[in-house]
């Protein structure tokens, strides 16, 4: 609405300088590692929350997709030593096919049975990676090939960091103009009524369907790059888990907000690495401000800024009157 | 010439007919009513109408083509929208954005395209967007355009989802009880509405119960009770037909 | 044939617990029309409380039901968590209960520990032989202990009047109220209940899995699939899916493959909710507009 015509909003400004100004205060190879691990799990809440967010549909089996787009990935360029960049479109558009399938019975579901039957696909879709260890390595993974796009190869940790970068930028900037328009427009009014999304033309299976394949596409692809930049990929990253934290992120950071699935991605990804000095208590406490953020900030983190956005509203009004 | 055909249509949930065998027409460019008691089947018709639900028996036709089970969304691309007695609003978004939606099949939504904000996306946003505030100052809420709607009362809202509906222009629109809820001025105010609708060409079926208001802008009324249709006429024979006021209207309804 | 019956025997033990699970879900479900993802945990709980409390030097007489009372007090406590919950959307509460799963797991982890422990069985170790295929004692244990806490809740809700209560809460909240029922407290005695049958589940099947911190998510989530498929709110439905997954799965394990022995409970999820959405035995739902 506001950012009609704009190029780059003030957000996206803002996301481009602070991705220039991080490096400089990552101090090791670590440090990188989060940063990175990070933006790639941005990115695939920004798909994620496309699907969940804005069209309203639950789904807690994205981490298998993400796990099993990897794997194909990973297993054509390692295995079959096809180019990778070639290895992740052919993972992308394999993907596509088994979600297309997949939506079609699913998205007929509703509410907690959309959610239990999304999970049971992720699980099926983990234990399947984790036997078969012929292809996949089994339950202690494989290695992984290196990574090079047009034969530059990406070796340290600035590239990577470059890449996640550009790659994070790009998506915030699509989805937010993705938002704003009428395709954007029907997703959201899926979610707040399918009945008037069909009463003004909108072909809802198709659009669940659509959203749907394009998040695995994501998912896909930011997790093949992930398991290229760590030179390892395991079942336990299409685990259950994953596919939880996956949905954490969103909804902690805020569902159906652009910077809620952003900022929700950094905080999870981050915060156990932070909480790694208390050892064991790192579940609880983690578990501890899950809850804690679902009872106080069930809008997620990002609420903050709309609470303080009213404030001043209501500060400006009385200065009015 | 009848744009809307009824023909012998039923329809069961579980034990219960609630519409039986109901025949009839609606002629183009008239407001024509679908009046009776809660229960007597009128939203199970409409809805059968406009695709939301299965006809188990009969047919409906549409400018002489049959609709019959035809899915709602695809019943729009022929010019029949709907509003509904529940208000099916998009509370998380804005008026602005709900009437934009309206607009929806005569946009371009290429995911690509929108991705990129290619031009003719935004050119076709600031079109729509003028062509919505100004149906917006028709019916007088063009102040509340981007408000939330969540933040709107019952009265707007109700305006809202009729602009929606009105905005590709439809040749046949169903109006669900657009008055349910709504005080004497808001009723008036709708009434005006929905007489303009009608004299640029609209053919209205409109399902009320506020009869003042039925009687006032009606051509022609249907009167179904219990699932089964009692009568048909214009408003005088209606008011003078001795089993409608029996049902109906002999509840005193007709003196509000 | 004796193979067959052998893995009956092992399908009926594991699908009693299931059963608890699903009913524990069951309940609360009824109640308050949440999903609780940490249901699986009571079970653990259960469990790992029996286990270190016996460390502990504590008379089964006296661990037993310490443990099941640690497990309904996180019954509670989840209660108060989800009332205080003011935004009711299905996600965030789904979150909230994982959350809380993810909080008790990792308690479990720092109060007892992140071994295997188990207990010596309660009766003895001779398996008996029943036509050829054995069966331990404990197994038999499990499923006459859930036999009873079936029969007992089927009991309590149908033929008391504090049963009564809790189901028209369940139906129509506002209405028990209006008839002076407190539903806060019906809220929170099913919570309790809900944690102490999987806890009691979670007693019993010790000494036959063993139990560790982590053991409850699968559990949990095969209780689920028990629910779901008995068709969600119904506790026969809960406990026949239970039992039914039990059986399944062990027939896949001996006879197909063990590797994809946890699979079966969610691909016949899958099945059950493609084409029997309800569940086996739930309602056929039908939207008003």
């Amino acid at each position: 609405m506001e950012n009609k015509g704009l190029f780059l909003d003030r957000g996206i400004v803002l996301t481009i300088i602070v991705l220039c100004v991080i490096p400089f205060l990552l101090q090791n190879s670590f440090h990188y590692e989060i940063a990175i691990m990070c933006m790639l799990n941005a990115v695939i809440c920004i798909g994620l929350n496309m699907l969940v967010g804005y069209t309203g549909q639950i789904s807690l089996g994205h981490g298998a997709f993400a796990g099993l787009g990897a794997y194909v990935a990973v297993i054509l360029s390692t295995t079959y030593s096809f180019d990778p960049v070639l290895s992740i479109l052919i993972a992308s558009v394999v993907l596509a096919i088994i979600a297309y399938f997949i939506s079609k019975p699913i998205l007929k579901l509703e509410g907690h049975y959309l959610a239990m039957g999304t999970l049971a696909v992720g699980i099926i879709i983990s234990i399947v990676l984790t036997n078969e260890d012929h292809l996949t390595g089994g339950p202690d993974g494989m290695g992984v090939s290196s990574f090079h796009i047009l034969g530059y190869v990406f070796e340290n940790d600035i590239q990577w960091y470059v890449l996640s970068a550009i790659f994070l930028v790009f998506s915030i900037w699509a989805l937010q103009n993705v938002v704003n328009s009428p395709f954007g427009r029907i997703l959201r009014c899926i979610r707040d009524s399918e009945t008037a999304a069909k009463a003004i033309g909108a072909d809802v299976p198709y659009y669940k369907t659509y959203v749907f394949v394009i998040s695995v596409v994501i998912a896909t692809v930011a997790g093949s790059l992930y398991s290229y930049y760590t030179g390892f990929i395991s079942p336990e990253e299409s685990g259950f888990m994953r596919s939880i934290e996956l949905v954490v992120m969103i909804v902690f950071g805020g569902l159906g907000r652009i910077y809620g699935a952003v900022i929700g991605a950094i905080i999870i990804t981050a915060l156990p690495q932070f909480l790694t000095f208390l050892h064991d208590y790192e579940h609880m406490v983690f578990g501890a401000i899950i809850i804690f953020v679902m009872i106080f900030m069930p809008k997620g983190i990002v609420s903050i800024f709309d609470v303080l956005k009213y404030e001043k509203k209501k500060e400006i009004k009385k200065d009015n009157s | 010439m009848s744009l809307l055909k009824i023909d012998g249509i039923s329809k069961s949930f579980g034990g219960l007919k609630a519409v039986d065998n109901i025949s009839f027409e609606v002629e183009e460019g008239t407001i024509h009513a679908l009046i009776g008691p809660n229960g007597a089947g009128k939203t199970t018709l409409v809805n059968m109408i406009s695709g939301i639900y299965s006809v188990d028996v009969g047919d409906i036709y549409f400018n002489d083509e049959k609709i019959t089970n035809v899915p709602t969304h695809k019943l729009v691309n022929k010019h029949i929208m709907r509003t509904f007695q529940n208000l099916e609003i998009c509370e998380n978004m804005t008026v602005m954005e709900n009437i934009l939606l309206g607009f929806n099949i005569n946009m371009n939504k290429n995911l690509l395209k929108c991705s990129f904000q290619f031009e003719s996306i935004l050119d076709d946003e600031e079109k729509f967007t003028h062509i919505a505030l100004s149906h917006l100052k028709r019916v007088g809420i063009e102040e509340h355009a981007y408000t939330l709607c969540s933040d709107l009362s019952y009265g707007i809202l109700k305006k809202v989802e009729i602009v929606r509906a009105l905005a590709i222009n439809p040749k046949l629109l169903l109006l669900d009880e657009p008055v349910a809820g709504l005080n004497g001025t808001e009723t008036a105010e709708i009434a005006e509405i929905i007489k303009e609708i009608a004299a640029q060409g609209v053919t209205v079926l409109l399902i009320e119960h506020d009869m003042k208001m039925i009687m006032g802008i009606s051509d022609n009324i249907t009167v179904v009770n219990f699932g089964v249709k009692l009568a048909e006429g214009t408003p005088e024979e209606i008011s003078s037909n001795p089993a409608v006021i029996k049902a109906y209207l002999g509840e005193g309804s007709l003196h509000e | 044939m004796v193979e067959l019956l052998q893995y009956s025997f092992g399908g009926l033990t594991v699908g009693f617990i299931y059963a608890l699970v699903g009913l524990g879900f069951t309940v609360i479900y009824n109640s308050s029309k949440i999903i609780n993802f940490s249901q699986g945990e009571f079970v653990m709980i259960g469990g790992m409380a029996a286990v270190f409390l016996s460390y502990a030097d504590f008379p089964f007489i006296l661990a037993f039901p310490m443990a099941i009372m640690l497990a309904s007090l996180l019954g509670y406590v989840l209660f108060k968590l989800v009332s205080l919950s003011s935004n009711s959307s299905v996600t965030s509460l789904i979150i909230l209960t994982l959350g809380y799963s993810i909080f008790v797991r990792g308690s479990s982890q720092v109060g007892f520990d992140k071994q295997m422990h188990t207990l010596p069985s309660f009766i003895s170790d001779t398996p008996i032989s029943i036509f050829g295929a054995t069966i331990t004692p404990q197994a038999i244990l499990v499923i006459v202990v859930s036999l009873c806490i079936v029969f007992t809740l089927y009991y309590m809700f149908n033929k008391t009047k504090l049963g009564k209560a809790m189901l028209a809460t369940a139906d129509n909240k506002d209405a028990a109220k209006l008839v002076g029922i407190s539903v806060k407290k019906i809220l929170i005695m099913n919570f309790m209940i809900s944690a102490s049958i999987a806890a009691i589940g979670g007693i019993v099947l010790t000494p036959i899995t063993s139990m560790n911190y982590e053991i409850g998510i699968m559990l949990g989530l095969k209780g689920f699939c028990a629910a779901i498929i008995g068709g969600i709110g119904n506790p026969f439905g809960a406990v026949f899916g239970g039992v039914l997954l039990g059986i399944l799965e062990s027939f896949v394990a001996g006879y197909i493959s063990s590797e994809y022995k946890d699979a079966v409970a969610f691909i016949v999820l899958l099945l059950i909710l493609f084409f029997f959405p309800g569940g086996l035995f739930g309602a056929k739902k039908s939207t008003r507009v």
